[in-house]
């Protein structure tokens, strides 16, 4: 029925809410997380095909979360990060 | 005492002698019946005389030659040095007596004048030099044309002036002036004056009670005391002006240079602005119609121009406090409604956020400026959600204590390290390990403790590496009593 299971990470609400849209739109089946801890628990429970991933996160970072998944997964993930050039 | 030339002397003392050769020839060829006494009171006026008008030794000159000359020729036995009648040495004795206390006499009037002349050569030369120094040129160096002046006004040998402010020394005529340079150094560090008879030097730090802003030697003059007082003093308000002048003109530069970024800032607001209301109204206008899938994306672009138009107002808001600019509209206020506009303002950033607002329900009014106050709120509440797990919650509380209101914002984020806790809210400080990963400005903090003093509050925060930090601040408790009264 959907296209896939998505998990979507991220600390911006208006970040999680503009991709769970637009993907939902395309029939993905979307999961929420706001934070690097919730989303391993998530994980667990969803077990989604794609974990879209935000880098820059307060508490756990998108690193260390990213860690936490491959340790137990070899599911595909997408890191995201609004990372200035310079730094 | 004055210093004379011998020559100078040589010639007196044969103008003396002239002149009793001149009184004695004039009674002996051509008045020669004028009696002894006559004669005996010309040679005394012609002593005083030499004495009120030359000095000691040629009054005893006088004084000898006329006793002799008396002798000699007018008293019997007339042409010897015999005297017959012990009367002749009395007015030998008078002679020399009169001369002795005539010139004593003049000697220290004559002192006196030379002194009071002295004074007031002094004086004008010191209004002379006040005229000069006030005239100096603000451009070059002031230490040096304070030397210069001094050296010029005051004929001296030498003069240095030691400048604390550029450490430099600068020298006006004796390129050997017989003090080294840190003598010179140290009379300013330790305000320590020195007077050296034998070499004609005088060392004293240039001050106005406070400490020295630098030191002044004067070399080959004798000045006196007050004189040499005065030109420290002179030369210390010239300098000590002339500081003042620089920190204004830096301050003036400063302002400008403040005015300049606000117009700028306005400028770039504008910018900002205009295409954002652009978006805003395109959003909106394609709200009502769009089809329900997309209504929320609309909404997404709708809610984000404005959170993107508030940051805008408020970045601009915190470059003019920063620069400076806070004015304070202070009301009396309920410090839960401001708290409550703060959450509200901030409401899509903290939607899914365990907010915990814990205000006491007795709390008294505050005299606060509300907008600048739900800022300051905000801005830590920020930081909060900067720092601390999204999964965490965060603390909100407001209390009464003591003449306050005390609000603090509790998060349960990585905490600050003891040694940083005062520097946060220092401007542009960013803790090291924060710098990379989280994006800030490190103006927040600086702003909101602006903005906590301007209300003559506190802000501080206590804290724990790995448990979290609490911020605090404290604002007036609004006096009602006189309205109540009313």
């Amino acid at each position: 029925m959907s296209a896939g299971k998505i998990l979507v990470v991220d600390d911006e609400p208006q970040i999680r809410r503009v991709m769970r849209v637009i993907l939902a739109g395309e029939n993905y089946e979307v999961m929420e997380a706001r934070s690097g801890e919730a989303a391993l628990l998530r994980f667990r429970e969803f077990l989604p095909d794609l974990v879209l991933l935000d880098l820059n996160m307060p508490g756990m970072s998108g690193l260390e979360t990213c860690r936490s998944i491959r340790d137990t997964s070899d599911v595909p993930i997408i890191v995201l990060t609004i990372r200035r050039e310079e730094e | 005492m004055t210093t004379r030339k011998p020559i100078q002397t040589l010639a007196r003392v044969l103008g003396t002698l002239l002149i009793i050769a001149a009184i004695t020839a004039f009674y002996f060829f051509i008045f020669n019946q004028a009696n002894s006494t006559t004669v005996a009171m010309t040679f005394l006026l012609a002593t005083l005389g030499v004495a009120t008008a030359w000095g000691l030794l040629e009054a005893i000159i006088a004084s000898v030659a006329g006793m002799l000359c008396f002798n000699f020729f007018f008293l019997p036995p007339i042409l010897t040095f015999y005297l017959a009648d012990t009367q002749n040495w009395v007015a030998l004795f008078v002679f020399l007596v009169t001369a002795v206390v005539a010139s004593q006499l003049s000697t220290s009037v004559k002192q006196r004048a030379l002194e009071a002349t002295r004074r007031r050569e002094e004086m004008e030369r010191l209004y002379e030099l006040s005229r000069a120094l006030m005239l100096v040129d603000k451009q070059s160096s002031i230490a040096g044309q304070i030397s210069q002046r001094i050296a010029q006004v005051f004929a001296v040998d030498g003069v240095a002036v030691f400048d604390r402010e550029t450490d430099q020394i600068y020298k006006t005529g004796a390129a050997d002036l017989p003090i080294s340079d840190t003598k010179l150094r140290d009379s300013a560090l330790q305000a320590t004056a020195f007077h050296d008879i034998q070499m004609n030097l005088s060392v004293l730090p240039l001050s106005l009670g406070r400490e020295p802003v630098g030191s002044l030697a004067i070399y080959g003059a004798s000045i006196s005391d007050t004189a040499l007082h005065a030109i420290g003093n002179l030369a210390a308000i010239v300098m000590e002006r002339a500081r003042a002048e620089a920190t204004a003109t830096r301050m003036e530069a400063a302002r400008q240079n403040e005015a300049m970024k606000s117009m700028l800032l306005d400028a770039l607001a504008h910018e900002f602005k205009t295409p954002l209301t652009s978006i805003k109204a395109a959003a909106s206008s394609i709200l009502d119609e769009a089809p329900p899938a997309q209504k929320e994306l609309v909404a997404v672009i709708e809610e984000e121009s404005d959170r993107l138009d508030s940051l805008v107002s408020e970045t601009i808001r915190m470059a003019r406090i920063e620069a400076g600019d806070l004015h304070l509209e202070r009301r009396p206020q309920g410090a839960a409604d401001l708290i409550k506009t703060a959450v509200q303002k901030l409401r899509i950033l903290l939607e899914d956020r365990d907010i915990r607002v814990e205000t006491d329900p007795a709390l008294p009014d505050v005299l606060a400026d509300a907008e600048l106050v739900e800022l300051t709120v905000r801005q830590l509440l920020t930081n909060a959600l900067k720092y601390a797990n999204p999964e965490s919650p965060i603390i909100i509380r407001a209390a009464a204590a003591d003449g306050v209101v005390k609000i603090s914002v509790k998060d349960f984020g990585p905490g600050i390290a003891p040694k940083n806790l005062l520097k946060i809210f220092e401007k542009y400080y960013r803790v090291e390990d924060n710098t990379a990963r989280i994006p800030g400005t490190g103006i927040g903090l600086s702003i909101a403790r602006d903005i906590v003093k301007a209300h003559g509050g506190d802000i501080w925060v206590e804290s724990m590496l790995g448990e979290g930090s609490e911020f605090f601040f404290t604002l007036p408790v609004a006096e009602r009593l006189a309205e109540q009264k009313r």
